[in-house]
């Protein structure tokens, strides 16, 4: 198996980096770039626990390969804050307790703040399909709607 | 060993079709064209099927594009992706059964990753196949795995895992053809026929062959189309059932029509029988009851991932009284 340089823009910042022809974008993000706000739940594209933004739009980044993701922009939950500042998704997750044990929150944000960059002022059954692709197995999905509807309104 | 991780391969990104052809003609059954990788990636992850190289097409030119003229209708590349099918004016305009069959498969993030051309080629399901190398350790292995025995019908003498890709049955009812690269001329094929009904090989697709474009002819004006799926939960599952309806009527009297179904069996079902019986009839309650019959007898649908032949007979029912009351 042969490594190849690939080059990947995440959050802004540009890489080059060696990966192997079956490395997942996931296990690049996590294990070479440090960024491990990703998380590998499922590891076969059923959970959105891995869920990155790809060209603005959200993929599953455990069943795309890095080399297939290669010359992308790649934004990842580290990349919405600006330094210390929360972005408002993340404070609105924390002000209504939308976080359990956190590990589908990465995703549902990114998720949502594709949805709520996309579609102005999106509905509930919008909201609701927009995250059928990201599973809480806390179950906790009516404070993360209502902190998705709260920046919503508060965009209006 | 870590299972989550993939097996070692061999990525190849050729700019060309020619070049795909030819590494298919060299790999043979070790290759698979990558296009999304949404479900073949799964495949490999779980260990259902083992392959050494891996050919993307993505790169290659044309293969992401959609083309439209009024002549000759639609031009979709195998690897448009599914959301760039939904959100386009035209796809979504006239040809709003294929919008709405491509709405309907999984999620989000899955939509904009997987491709038309993807869900075309999708391996057939099926809940024994499907699991892990683990599970498989602890029974005899079925026709999909290179034994001889199916778990899913008892007896059964060939695969029957189930076709369940949700934009078949819209291609279907709107006739749409493949352009299919090999190595002579590019030949051309319905939808309709690309199915074998066989699990194991479910395509007519020989293998240093590649889909490369979806033709979709014009839809004349006075058809109108709906596209239903019944799936257990939502979009993110497999379906109980998809079916496609394009009508063309003079109030209450059909003058033409098409219905495809999909995600029944281990093949697609355009419903001629059923189509022939309603051409000329006047929709009423009575037709629309002596029509199921028809089309649950063409249907026959079977016992497959969680859904039962019953079920599935009653969804497909409900869907079609739906969409024909919605039709009159």
């Amino acid at each position: 198996m042969e490594k190849r340089i690939i080059k990947l823009t995440v959050n802004g910042e540009p890489h080059e980096i060696g990966v192997k022809p079956n490395d997942t974008l996931l296990e690049v993000l996590r294990e070479q770039l440090g960024f491990v706000g990703a998380k590998e739940g499922c590891g076969v594209g059923e959970c959105g626990a891995c869920t990155v933004l790809k060209e603005d739009k959200p993929v599953l980044s455990c069943i795309l390969l890095a080399m297939d993701a290669a010359g992308s922009n790649i934004t990842t939950i580290e990349g919405i804050s600006t330094g210390e500042a929360l972005a408002p998704l993340q404070k609105s997750f924390i002000q209504h307790g939308a976080v359990q044990c956190g590990f589908c929150t990465p995703g549902m944000i990114l998720t949502a703040k594709e949805l709520l960059d996309s579609v102005k002022n999106p509905t509930l059954e919008q909201i609701k399909e927009a995250l059928s692709g990201n599973l809480c197995r806390c179950t906790g999905y009516t404070k993360i709607i209502e902190a998705i509807q709260a920046v919503r309104d508060d965009a209006k | 060993m870590n299972h989550m991780r993939l097996p070692k391969l061999t990525y190849l990104e050729p700019e060309t079709i020619e070049e795909v052809i030819e590494l298919k003609e060299e790999f043979g059954r070790q290759c698979a064209v990558l296009a999304g990788g949404t479900d073949l990636i799964p495949l490999l992850k779980r260990r259902n099927i083992s392959l050494t190289h891996l050919i993307n097409i993505k790169r290659i030119r044309g293969l992401t594009e959609i083309s439209y003229s009024e002549n000759r209708g639609l031009s979709i590349g195998a690897a448009v992706t599914l959301r760039d099918v939904i959100n386009h004016p035209i796809c979504s305009g006239s040809y709003s059964v294929l919008a709405e069959a491509a709405k309907a498969v999984a999620f989000n993030q899955l939509r904009n990753m997987a491709t038309l051309g993807g869900n075309i080629c999708l391996d057939s399901k099926c809940t024994y196949y499907n699991q892990s190398e683990l599970a498989w350790k602890s029974r005899a292995h079925c026709f999909k795995r290179g034994g001889n025995i199916c778990y899913v019908i008892r007896g059964g003498t060939q695969c029957y895992a189930l076709s369940a890709a949700d934009a078949v049955s819209a291609l279907i009812s709107l006739e749409a053809e493949l352009i299919i690269s090999g190595p002579g001329q590019p030949r051309r094929t319905l939808v309709e026929g690309f199915y074998t009904g066989d699990g194991l090989n479910p395509h007519r697709l020989d293998g240093n062959e590649v889909v490369t474009t979806i033709l979709i002819p014009p839809v004349a004006n006075g058809w109108r189309g709906r596209f239903l799926k019944k799936s257990y939960r939502g979009s993110a599952d497999f379906a109980i059932a998809t079916l496609s309806l394009l009508l063309k009527g003079n109030g209450k009297v059909i003058e033409d029509l098409r219905i495809a179904l999909n995600g029944i069996s281990s093949k697609p079902v355009r419903a001629r029988q059923t189509e022939a019986f309603l051409t000329g009839k006047r929709i009423s309650d009575g037709t629309i009851k002596e029509a199921v019959q028809v089309l649950l007898k063409e249907a026959s649908p079977l016992s497959l991932i969680g859904s039962s032949a019953f079920l599935r007979r009653g969804m497909i029912e409900a869907m079609f009284a739906d969409l024909m009351e919605e039709a009159s």
